[in-house]
């Protein structure tokens, strides 16, 4: 805790920190536990209809898998409640479909013909395009929360999310810009900000969560990883410079396909780069992001209720192996499918393959919900702690009124993994 | 039959505990005190557990009331459920539930179909127009590259070589296409046009007036005129600009099916299908323009149209014999066109004056073209 964290709530701080250091007692605990074979059957069923449905099914399906992950989670001897409908979304979908069919095919067009008038226009139209779209998926992920918050109760309660999803998306991007033009180093600004706007604007009942983090304290968890990630990319780019591979791969492509040559082994040197590279990133995201999560959890306060998080990386770790494992998997299987779909040039070989690589895909889905999401919420789960939980029993229903419609926008734009 | 469990009144996270007590067609909540807090109708109760929890029940009793009741007895709970078999039913939908779907779905599907019959082509038209000559032509060239390219692949050879070059050739198609370009009113919409080698009988106009002939085509056609009414259609499609709208529709057709389908599986699959059909919709359309552009050029430029008329059968015949493919975009001669005796009947109509479209040996050049 820095000085400038100790604020009215500095007393409440001192007893969750004391409780914490003296064994864990009094703390409450999270558990996270669905039968995977109830969400087995749940999601074979939602693939299988979505497709004879031509996915009009997905906003029921997606319901069935909700109302099902937050029945697994218990806080207190007490499970979380999704409320929604299915009604719900597909309203929501329609709602946005209205607005958004017309603002989308304006922008595609005008990117269109920006792109084909000029290399400098195109340029400045891409960028925009990127931009406006950023900045919409950030407007939808936020209404997204607001949605599922909004049907999400405990103990006949429910939360909700305050706060101005338009306001979120342009300081997003605002700040998005800055991590870009500083190399990484707004990144932790970034993340402050979300964190800030999203929790501080987070209610259970009439009740609301503060988050105290800084961004100091964000700071000192993620420069080494900025650090790391710049020194590995600069790194990289020497080797590769120092060995001209760039040039020589491009000369190998263009020359020869039966000996090993230079270019051949220039080639090699680009995928190991970007092996390693990919590897790095990837290992650093997934770290800094579990540390992020248990200072979070520690600077945030419901009322005189306090949290703290003891994930490690090791209780996630086989997760994110799997990840890495699937994403090679899919990787080899892509290059495969190339390959093959190059080598025998007929529609009957391509027709079977695309349709391997389509049912391929529907097994990753079930396996992504299954293997990943499934033990890295029961892994987050296990690890928060809640302390003074009987606060949350002083909590009385909120008169705020909940959204009518759901995650329309997210929908369309593809936002959310569930 | 009498239990004890959890009452949450939605109104406060406290839980209280509550004495059931099943009394006829009712479940009569007692308080701490004795004091009833209510009765819940047996009929109206439901289990809002997401599957059936062997343990337990967490009984709602109205849909918008977010008031549960957590029961652990096994017994009273079994009783229950033999008592209320609708339990996990859904309840019965209120009166004029279907009215947002109505309303929201119509309007959707409305704005689809406003969308793809008026507001995409009058977009598609005018960005066409706006794209300025050069940058179609670019476009335009990149297509005939990736084009040739593929033919030459397909039949083993440098793409050098799958270009016919011959000059008397080259001279009198050009002053052919000249001719029939001069009726189109101001600039003559062709900007170059190619003999390529290869057996299948078509012709493309590319974005940016770059046509494509095949040599089968040519190899096809008995005089001059049949040839010249099949490059009067495509220089139609120029005019009109049709590669060029085509291109920019295609975009805004990829848009639109990109969020209907949002993130369904296999959705890119499904926008393609639902691109190829409703950018087949369009094609439909340029083409019967092109048709009716084609016999006015032939007719300003006072060729005899009349010989397309067995061109056509004998196009016809060889297009349902192979499987002719194109890319998308590109326009082909006989790729998604009106039904076939439509366009016979726009040809009678048209008449058979006029003259011969080439000089015999502008014609004997470019039916050697490709020798």
């Amino acid at each position: 805790m820095t000085s400038s964290d100790t604020g009215s709530l500095a007393g409440v701080d001192q007893k969750a920190v004391a409780v914490s250091t003296t064994g864990g007692a009094g703390a409450s605990q999270i558990t996270f536990a669905v039968s995977r074979k109830h969400l087995l059957i749940r999601l074979i069923k939602n693939k299988i209809f979505g497709i004879l449905t031509f996915g009009i099914y997905r906003f029921w399906g997606k319901t069935h898998v909700r109302r099902l992950l937050w029945q697994g989670t218990v806080i207190e001897n007490d499970r979380l409640e999704y409320t929604g409908t299915a009604k719900e979304l597909f309203l929501g979908f329609l709602v946005a479909m209205i607005i958004l069919l017309p603002l989308m095919l304006v922008v595609s067009l005008a990117v269109k013909l920006l792109t084909v008038s000029g290399p400098a226009s195109g340029l400045i139209s891409q960028v925009a395009n990127f931009a406006f779209l950023y900045m919409f998926w950030q407007f939808a992920r936020y209404r997204l929360w607001r949605y599922r918050l909004s049907r999400t109760s405990w103990r006949g309660i429910r939360f909700y999310l305050s706060g101005s999803a338009m306001a979120y998306a342009g300081q997003v991007l605002l700040w998005t810009v800055l991590s870009i033009v500083t190399l990484g180093w707004a990144y932790p600004w970034l993340r402050a900000f979300r964190l800030n706007y999203q929790l501080n604007n987070t209610h259970f009942g009439d009740g609301r969560f503060t988050y105290q983090g800084t961004v100091g304290g964000l700071f000192r968890i993620y420069w080494p990883a900025i650090l790391i990630a710049q020194l590995s990319i600069v790194a990289v780019a020497m080797y590769i410079y120092q060995t001209d591979a760039i040039s020589l791969s491009f000369s190998g492509l263009a020359v020869s396909k039966s000996k090993l040559t230079g270019g051949d082994h220039a080639i090699l040197i680009l995928g190991l780069g970007g092996l390693f590279l990919f590897l790095m990133l990837s290992i650093l995201s997934f770290a800094v992001r579990v540390w992020e999560f248990r200072y979070l959890a520690g600077v945030t306060h419901f009322l005189g209720a306090a949290f703290s998080s003891r994930l490690t990386i090791r209780s996630v770790l086989s997760v994110f192996l799997l990840l890495l494992f699937m994403g090679f998997v899919a990787y080899l299987g892509f290059a495969l499918l190339v390959i093959t779909v190059i080598k025998f040039q007929t529609s009957a070989t391509a027709f079977v393959l695309v349709l391997a690589l389509f049912v391929a895909y529907l097994g990753f889905d079930i396996l992504k919900t299954l293997y990943l999401i499934v033990p890295l919420v029961s892994a987050i789960c296990r690890s928060l702690h809640i302390y003074n939980v009987e606060i949350f029993e002083e909590t009385a229903a909120s008169s705020e009124k909940a959204p009518r419609y759901g995650e329309g926008f997210a929908d369309a734009l593809d936002v959310g993994a569930f | 039959m009498i239990t004890p469990a959890r009452l949450f009144d939605g109104k406060t996270a406290r839980a209280q505990d509550v004495t059931l007590k099943l009394g006829g067609s009712v479940l009569k909540l007692t308080g701490e005190t004795d004091a009833l807090l209510g009765e819940w109708p047996l009929h109206h109760l439901r289990d809002e557990n997401a599957a059936p929890n062997r343990n337990g029940i967490r009984l709602s009793v109205a849909p918008d009331d977010p008031a549960r009741i957590e029961i652990d007895d096994a017994g009273f709970v079994e009783e229950l459920r033999r008592l209320c078999p609708h339990l996990r039913k859904k309840r019965p939908a209120e009166a004029g539930w279907w009215k947002p779907y109505l309303y929201w779905g119509g309007g959707a599907v409305l704005s689809v179909v406003i969308i793809f019959t008026v507001v995409l082509p009058l977009l598609a038209t005018q960005i066409a127009y706006l794209i300025p000559e050069k940058s179609r032509a670019e476009v335009g060239l990149q297509a005939e590259r990736v084009f040739i390219k593929a033919i030459a692949k397909r039949q083993n050879v440098s793409p050098a070589a799958a270009v016919c070059r011959n000059e008397a050739g080259e001279q009198a198609l050009q002053t052919l296409v000249a001719t029939l370009g001069a009726g189109a009113g101001g600039d003559t919409p062709v900007k170059d046009v190619t003999v390529i080698r290869t057996p299948s009988a078509n012709a493309f106009a590319l974005p940016g007036g770059h046509l494509l002939v095949f040599s089968g085509l040519i190899d096809l056609a008995d005089d001059p005129n049949s040839l010249a009414g099949v490059l009067a259609h495509e220089i139609g499609h120029a005019e009109f600009l049709h590669p060029t709208r085509l291109f920019v529709a295609n975009a805004g057709i990829a848009t639109v099916f990109s969020l209907l389908l949002g993130d369904v599986t296999g959705g890119a699959f499904l926008a393609t299908m639902g691109q190829l059909t409703v950018g087949s919709a369009y094609t439909r359309d340029f083409e019967r323009d092109a048709d009716r552009a084609g016999v006015r050029l032939m007719q300003a430029a006072n060729f005899d149209i009349s010989p397309m008329i067995p061109m056509m059968k004998k196009l016809a015949a060889k297009a349902n014999s192979s499987k002719s493919k194109s890319s998308g975009s590109g326009f082909s001669f006989f790729q998604s066109h009106p039904g076939l005796a439509e366009r016979l009947a726009l040809l009678d109509a048209a008449g058979s004056s006029g003259g011969l479209a080439m000089t015999a040996e502008g014609w004997a050049a470019l039916k050697s073209i490709c020798k």
